[in-house]
């Protein structure tokens, strides 16, 4: 079963695509939450989805807006999707019968 | 800020450098997302590994203390026994006795074993491995010290090496 935080990271690499990388995703993410996501959080997290082979990451192009360097870029496996549907699934059967007040 | 980037992978700290340039973050904010990832990739597993070598010398010392124990009450009824012994029930209630007094610290380093076992799976994969082989050379450095070192060795086996290699092999197979 995967973390809530490895399940927004993976869900802002899938909007991303082939664009997804370490910024990037890390942008997406604190867009989507609202919250700010820490390198440190963000580097660490991707490490474990890909230890746990549900990402695969390689070293990108160097682009200028980034001072020529690399950019860490993030692809999802046949298993991330799995897990990642296997959460959405568990969330949405979890929220069956319950009416959160979005204040 | 140089002072930091030490702390990282090679390869990431460019890939570091990159992030920081395109969010716009510098100063103390992109010291502070330095130190954090640092502290993530490096603090937390030698924390994890000085925990388990703290669990694993203690480990080592209780196992030893507990093998030596059982070795003296076991050369001593060896060396002072007499087949009348055996239909005395003193002989067998004494022997009982001694040997209880055992059990308690035995489960106790058990469930250390156990303990330890947990904290070392969680560490890295490199720091596991040499929490492994630190405690099974140490330990054995004391076993094979012993009188009786196939007792000791069995010993050893059942209530350290067992239950520390099982709950890492649990806890690695239900938490990935």
């Amino acid at each position: 079963m995967l973390g809530e935080f490895e399940y927004l990271l993976l869900s802002a690499a899938a909007k991303l695509g082939e664009n997804a990388y370490g910024a990037a995703i890390r942008a997406e993410t604190e867009k989507a939450t609202g919250k700010l996501c820490s390198i440190g959080a963000l580097y660490t997290t991707l490490d474990r989805l890909e230890a746990k082979g549900l990402i695969e990451t390689w070293m990108g192009e160097a682009t200028p807006q980034r001072g020529g360097r690399p950019k860490r870029m993030v692809r999802i496996t046949a298993e991330g999707r799995k897990a990642a549907a296997a959460f959405y699934a568990a969330v949405i059967r979890a929220s069956r019968g319950v009416a959160w007040e979005i204040s | 800020m140089n002072g930091f980037w030490w702390l990282l992978r090679p390869e990431e700290r460019e890939v570091v450098r990159g992030d920081l340039a395109e969010s716009g973050e510098s100063g103390f904010a992109a010291l502070a997302q330095i130190a954090g990832l640092a502290a993530r990739r490096t603090w937390r597993p030698v924390c994890t590994l000085l925990l388990a070598a703290g669990m694993g010398w203690w480990l080592v010392r209780e196992s030893d203390r507990l093998i030596g124990a059982g070795a003296t009450y076991l050369w001593m009824y060896l060396g002072n026994w007499r087949a009348a012994d055996m239909a005395n029930s003193g002989f067998w209630r004494e022997m009982a006795l001694e040997y209880s007094r055992l059990i308690l610290p035995c489960l106790l380093l058990m469930a250390g074993s156990l303990v330890a076992g947990t904290i070392a799976s969680r560490a890295r994969r490199g720091a596991a491995d040499m929490f492994c082989m630190v405690l099974a050379a140490a330990t054995l450095a004391d076993v094979v010290r012993e009188p009786f070192f196939a007792y000791a060795l069995a010993f050893w086996a059942a209530v350290v090496l067992v239950p520390a290699i099982l709950s890492m092999r649990l806890i690695r197979h239900h938490l990935p």
